[in-house]
């Protein structure tokens, strides 16, 4: 289990993160998500001790992290590439073995990541000949091939196709299983909707909402009403909101809002003028943190 | 009538137990094919000695991934780095085409070398003297060979004469006027003299060299070649390398596993020992082509000369690497493109100027024992039989000392700005404990 607490990351008058609180459980799939820019990649650094946190500590297990305390985490930066004219086999269990894992271990690990990411036969190709997804996928890899304790991707679906990204998910979600906390940013919202067992959602370097997407969704639904014209949806919007419905939002010739359950939804809509249509409508992640920020 | 077979018992014809019926004669051929087939039983009858060697896949992770773990100590860190750097260069086309140049450059010095032994191109003066001879009878001599001959007392003062560079070469006649009469040079063959005497007469020297200056000249060259090319190439590698680390932020991943001044000293160390390839690549094919022009006595007298350049070149190329791994630390374009370029440039200077000083003893004195140019100027001492056996072995402790020296402010740069350029600055990378064994199936 990895406990952040309290973290807080300035650099002169620009504060990148601000007592950034939550826990990465053992055997789950923790996603950070959050637009370019919210902190994502400064909190990942911290985490990993690269940057030194203002504020706040890292806690593994409930023992404080210092400075080479993190050898082996798995860790994979925001940039893809590794060393072009090294092969691929060698790149993979050169990095293992930097975490100190013998090399029968990492060469073994390496084969077996390769052939769980269909690059077996692409082993002794120098990386700088292999494509873009090949290349995000060999740099997964060279996370996982040290078996490590912790897992921490930044952006892990940058460069990956949707197939590529299943059969990555796949690796972790074992990873995860096996006992290991598994944490990756990442700006898609779908990807971290679709894949992270926990959400932790990042906005300007404060955490904004936390907890499984059921969790986040809470307990209001979104509904969406249709009027024949945008002037009878402007017209309702303002009856809805006189009579005390919630984020209420137009768009062109419908509303959106939301309510506890879809007989009071109904109520709030009947004898409006015009009304075409009425239904729930699903919330996605995106709607989500549009509504929280 | 159908032959058709259902699991129904009731259509299970009369006397057959088996549930496949098949044409006549298949009896047969099932009898036949079932004594291809070897029976192997259960797998616990399967012999101890036959069974494959395996983890129980009941034990194995979901992950398939083994965990096996030992002390990475600062030193085997260093030595991944230094394997990873070496043989990444090594495979590289800058790499053959650099050694390529070198075995080419050192042909040619010996082809140069060869022909001007052949054409006895010297740098002796013409004016002959000769010993107890009037000066009229030494002008005769001139004017009937076409060449200035000055009397002298003695062969004492001839000898002052060539110290002083006035004569190129003293006519020494046997007293006893019972021997042919010789030459005497200061260290060089007095190849003009000996051209216009067109006799053979054997030639003496007052200062024997090792290694004729025909011949050390040329090697000289190529040992400058040497130093340059091989320090040059790896340091643009080395270069290169960090630039793609931090543009990957590879070094993120590094500083997170291992202490910086483990990467540092594992590239510096490795490119320093690989540099070795470039001396004794240019040394062996010098050797070879001597000892195909039937020249081993040369071949034998420059190995002193050798051996002391491969030492003094291995250190100072210790110093350039540093200095590269110095410059290239900066997370400011300019300074590292400067830092570059005076690193070069220096390296340039140092083995060229021995090249362009060697006629000034006193400079070449100073510059053998001023890293980058000692592993060329220590080698023309030597050659020229100037040097004493514990002056290469003095001029390569002050290049290694100087080349630590340089190292431990490269390696403090490189761990301060480790983490400079893949994302905010003035971060301090992180130095690493070592971590308790973990092994586990």
């Amino acid at each position: 289990m990895l406990d952040v607490k309290g973290l807080t990351v300035t650099s002169g008058r620009k504060t990148y993160l601000k007592d950034v609180s939550f826990t990465a459980d053992s055997g789950r799939l923790t996603g950070v998500v959050g637009l370019r820019g919210s902190g994502k990649t400064e909190l990942v650094r911290a985490i990993m001790g690269l940057i030194d946190a203002d504020e706040g500590t890292i806690e593994l297990a409930g023992t404080e992290l210092g400075y080479g305390d993190r050898q082996n985490f798995g860790y994979l930066p925001s940039e893809r590439g590794g060393y072009p004219r090294m092969k691929v086999l060698e790149q993979i269990v050169y990095l293992a073995r930097l975490h100190g894992m013998t090399l029968g271990a990492a060469e073994k690990n390496a084969v077996t990541l390769l052939a769980r990411l269909d690059l077996s036969d692409r082993a002794y190709a120098q990386l700088s000949h292999l494509s873009g997804s090949e290349v995000a996928r060999v740099d997964i890899a060279a996370v996982l091939a040290a078996d490590p304790d912790v897992v921490i991707l930044d952006e892990p679906f940058d460069g990956l196709d949707a197939e590529s990204a299943e059969i990555v998910f796949g690796l972790l979600r074992d990873h995860a299983d096996s006992g290991v906390p598994v944490l990756f940013t990442t700006d898609k919202w779908r990807m971290a909707q679709e894949h992270a067992d926990d959400l932790i959602v990042l906005a300007h370097g404060r955490i904004i909402g936390e907890g499984t997407f059921d969790e986040l969704q809470g307990d209001e639904r979104l509904f969406v009403a249709r009027f024949a014209t945008s002037e009878d949806a402007e017209a309702a919007a303002a009856r809805l909101t006189e009579a005390g419905a919630e984020s209420v939002d137009v768009e062109d010739s419908s509303i959106s809002f939301t309510a506890a359950d879809e007989a009071t939804a109904a109520d709030q809509v009947r004898g409006l003028a015009s009304l075409r249509s009425f239904g729930p409508r699903t919330r996605d992640l995106a709607d989500l943190f549009r509504e929280s920020v | 009538m159908t032959d058709k077979v259902t699991n129904d018992p009731a259509d299970e014809p009369d006397g057959v137990e088996d549930i496949v019926v098949g044409p006549a004669g298949d009896d047969e051929d099932e009898q036949n094919l079932a004594e291809d087939f070897v029976e192997i039983g259960d797998a616990d009858e399967v012999p101890e000695e036959l069974r494959e060697d395996g983890p129980d896949p009941s034990t194995l992770p979901a992950t398939g991934l083994v965990s096996e773990f030992h002390d990475l100590t600062s030193a085997q860190a260093a030595y991944l780095v230094s394997h990873r750097e070496t043989s990444s260069v090594s495979r590289s086309p800058l790499f053959y085409v650099s050694a390529l140049l070198l075995g080419v450059a050192v042909i040619a010095a010996l082809v140069v070398g060869f022909q001007r032994a052949g054409a006895g191109i010297g740098e002796a003066p013409d004016t002959l003297a000769v010993v107890g001879v009037e000066q009229e009878q030494a002008d005769a001599f001139g004017q009937q060979l076409g060449l200035p001959v000055v009397s002298v007392e003695d062969q004492a003062a001839g000898e002052a004469m060539l110290r002083s560079g006035e004569a190129g070469a003293v006519y020494v006649m046997d007293p006893t006027g019972m021997q042919q009469a010789s030459l005497l040079a200061l260290d060089r063959d007095p190849q003009s003299i000996l051209d216009t005497l067109n006799q053979p007469i054997p030639v003496d020297y007052l200062e024997p060299p090792a290694v004729a200056s025909v011949v050390a000249d040329p090697v000289a060259w190529g040992m400058a070649i040497a130093v340059a090319l091989g320090t040059l190439t790896l340091g643009a590698a080395l270069t290169q390398n960090l630039r793609t680390e931090k543009r990957n932020r590879l070094a993120e991943v590094i500083a997170s596993t291992i202490p910086a001044r483990a990467s540092a000293w594992g590239r510096v160390y490795g490119l320093t020992l690989l540099f070795l390839t470039f001396p004794v690549l240019g040394g062996a094919v010098l050797l070879v082509g001597l000892s195909i022009g039937q020249r081993t006595d040369l071949a034998v007298a420059l190995l002193p000369a050798l051996g002391w350049f491969a030492l003094t070149a291995l250190t100072s190329a210790f110093v350039v690497l540093s200095a590269h791994l110095w410059a290239s630390t900066s997370s400011s374009r300019r300074v590292r493109r400067t830092g570059y370029a005076v690193t070069v440039v220096l390296t340039l200077a140092g083995v060229l100027a021995p090249l362009v000083l060697r006629a000034q003893e006193t400079a070449m004195l100073w510059l053998s024992y001023v890293p980058l140019s000692s592993p060329v100027a220590m080698p023309m001492r030597y050659m020229a039989g100037q040097a004493e056996w514990w002056e290469g072995l003095a001029a390569a402790g002050i290049a290694a000392v100087v080349g630590f020296v340089i190292y431990w402010l490269a390696a403090a740069a490189y761990q301060r700005t480790l983490l400079r350029g893949a994302g905010r600055s003035g971060l301090k990378a992180v130095p690493r404990k070592r971590r308790s064994a973990r092994t586990s199936a």
